[in-house]
């Protein structure tokens, strides 16, 4: 996924580098580097999709939050003037919305109404407790839940329409860009960026950009609103295998395939089927008859 | 090895059928004396105990004491292969996993066997002490049945009260209440077709009647029933098996309702 992405994140991001001990090369947004003065933090926080630790940058004067995506790009230099530096890592330094490291705070707390500060509250990381609520005064937390003023508290409930409208713009402008762009997103192949094929071919489904939009935006997503936002979407489960046999003929440039892509999202989804004790209704309804009974071996001593 | 040979197979498959809707797999004890089978059912509210005496059978070898864990509902599907006055033989070795059935009809023309594999059941054996009951009722086992298949259509749990007029059996449910009031009679030809309370005190029990209703499944083996009650101990039902023993049904009474 991240080669992807890095084509619209070089576009708005300009040439600023620095080099650590480790050779990293970064680049960031022009609106992290343009004032020098203020100072930016490396935190790590819990990414929304995976729940492990993922580094972001912090800037709490500028009120803005990026995270980073390394890229192991090793053996490589870039000139710097007269010098020549090495390097064995590139950052992509890209700004991100609080609310999406929020969400799976928020799915979590969704029964009830509960004060902010109870739910951004991690249980295996209490470090990151303050730093959430500083963070939660970045965004409009009113975009993904409910507000309740009861005295002086305030207090808040998930709402997973109000998300859902939050991100499906997210994704049509993803999906803008993937048609201005031309990017291809036939789930089935991938094709060099420079090799370009005859009009008529080429054309995938709108339907294929939207499913690959949702799928950049599911990135950012726990995967309970990743279904939700599918079904949002009208976007039906993907069933790969029957797909390609189904469009085989409209798509025979690519029907030498070598590896299957396997979704990965997909795979907590299969569930073990649990086998019941069987139990008919004859002996549910002697089991109802037993309530309400003294046990038989309270009365009766055991050998 | 072991060995039983009954004349009438139709008792054993009767006997089967007053017990396997309670248990689902019991555990029979096979002595010199007999053979016993003590067993609770799922929820633990009832207990069946049943005793064949071995002076009941045609023919009883039994060189060592052997339990088989048997699921009662394969022993049923075997005994359906046979006709009431078929002569029937059980068998099984020593440390056998598996237990031979014989049928054979009277004129010899038909053998059939079949074998049926054992389980090992954990067992739990009860000591029911022995007690004074400050009632027993003795009355037709038809009589006992139709009475509660009869309140079962009313209510979900029956009222056995017992005084020196006669046993009321009671209930009430949503549709309304059911009360029937038995008196002793003694002027009937047969023994097993009156009604008869020893009552050295009055008693009043709260029984589920599902499970009365059963235990009634043991009504083709005797023609009489008897009910014995003492407060706050378990209701023992007893069917008298002609010649061969006894099945016996202890039900816990139910617990009494503050409200």
């Amino acid at each position: 996924m991240a080669p992807r992405s890095k084509k619209s994140e070089l576009k708005d991001a300009t040439g600023f580098r620095q080099t650590f001990d480790q050779n990293r090369f970064l680049i960031l947004p022009d609106s992290l580097t343009n004032d020098q003065n203020i100072e930016r933090k490396f935190v790590k926080l819990r990414h929304p999709q995976t729940s492990e630790l993922a580094m972001f940058v912090f800037s709490e004067k500028d009120k803005k939050l990026a995270q980073m995506r390394s890229l192991p790009f090793d053996h490589r230099t870039i000139f710097k003037d007269n010098e020549v530096i090495p390097i064995d890592r590139i950052d992509f330094v890209t700004l991100i919305d609080p609310l999406f490291i929020f969400l799976p705070y928020f799915v979590k707390y969704s029964s009830m109404f509960s004060p902010l500060d109870q739910i951004l509250t991690d249980e295996d990381f209490p470090e990151l407790n303050n730093l959430l609520m500083k963070l939660s005064e970045l965004s409009d937390l009113q975009q993904v839940a409910n507000k309740k003023e009861v005295g002086d508290l305030i207090l808040w409930q998930y709402n997973e329409s109000k998300t859902l409208e939050w991100l499906s713009p997210k994704v049509e402008k993803v999906l803008q860009v993937l048609v201005s762009q031309q990017i291809n997103v036939n789930p089935n192949a991938a094709i060099s960026s420079t090799f370009k094929l005859s009009a008529s071919s080429a054309q995938s489904s709108e339907e294929q950009y939207k499913r690959y939009a949702c799928s950049i935006i599911s990135e950012y997503l726990p995967f309970e609103i990743q279904k939700s936002l599918l079904i949002h979407l009208g976007l039906p489960e993907k069933v790969e295998c029957n797909k390609r046999k189904a469009d085989g003929n409209s798509l025979d440039v690519n029907k030498k395939v070598k590896h299957n892509s396997i979704n990965y999202d997909e795979m907590p989804n299969k569930v073990e089927k649990i086998v019941a004790p069987k139990l008919t209704a004859k002996d549910k309804a002697l089991k109802k008859a037993a309530s309400g009974t003294k046990s038989i071996s309270s009365f009766f001593k055991k050998n | 090895m072991f060995e039983a040979r009954l004349l009438k197979s139709g008792q054993l498959k009767k006997i089967l059928e007053a017990i396997k809707e309670l248990l689902k797999e019991a555990t029979f004890d096979c002595s010199d004396s007999g053979i016993q089978l003590q067993a609770m059912d799922d929820a633990h509210v009832s207990l069946v105990s049943m005793c064949l005496k071995s002076s009941g059978f045609d023919k009883f070898r039994c060189d060592r004491n052997l339990s088989m864990g048997i699921n009662l509902e394969s022993m049923v599907k075997i005994m359906k292969c046979c006709s009431n006055d078929d002569i029937m033989t059980i068998k099984a070795q020593d440390n056998a996993d598996t237990l031979t059935i014989m049928f054979e009809t009277s004129n010899q023309e038909k053998m059939s066997d079949y074998e049926m594999k054992l389980m090992n059941l954990d067992q739990e054996h009860l000591g029911i002490p022995e007690t004074n009951y400050s009632c027993i009722i003795k009355m037709p086992s038809s009589e006992f049945a139709r009475i509660c298949r009869d309140l079962s259509q009313f209510g979900e749990s029956v009222i056995i009260a017992c005084t020196k007029d006669g046993v009321k059996f009671s209930t009430s449910g949503d549709i309304g209440s059911a009360n029937i009031k038995l008196s002793q009679n003694s002027s009937v030809d047969k023994e097993e077709d009156g009604v008869t309370i020893e009552l050295q005190q009055a008693v009043c029990l709260t029984f589920a009647c599902r499970y009365l209703n059963l235990f009634c499944k043991a009504a083709p083996l005797a023609p009489q029933v008897i009910l014995s009650m003492s407060g706050d101990v378990p209701l023992v039902v007893e069917y008298q098996i002609e010649e061969l023993g006894y099945i016996r049904y202890y039900l816990a009474p139910k617990i009494e309702e503050d409200d």
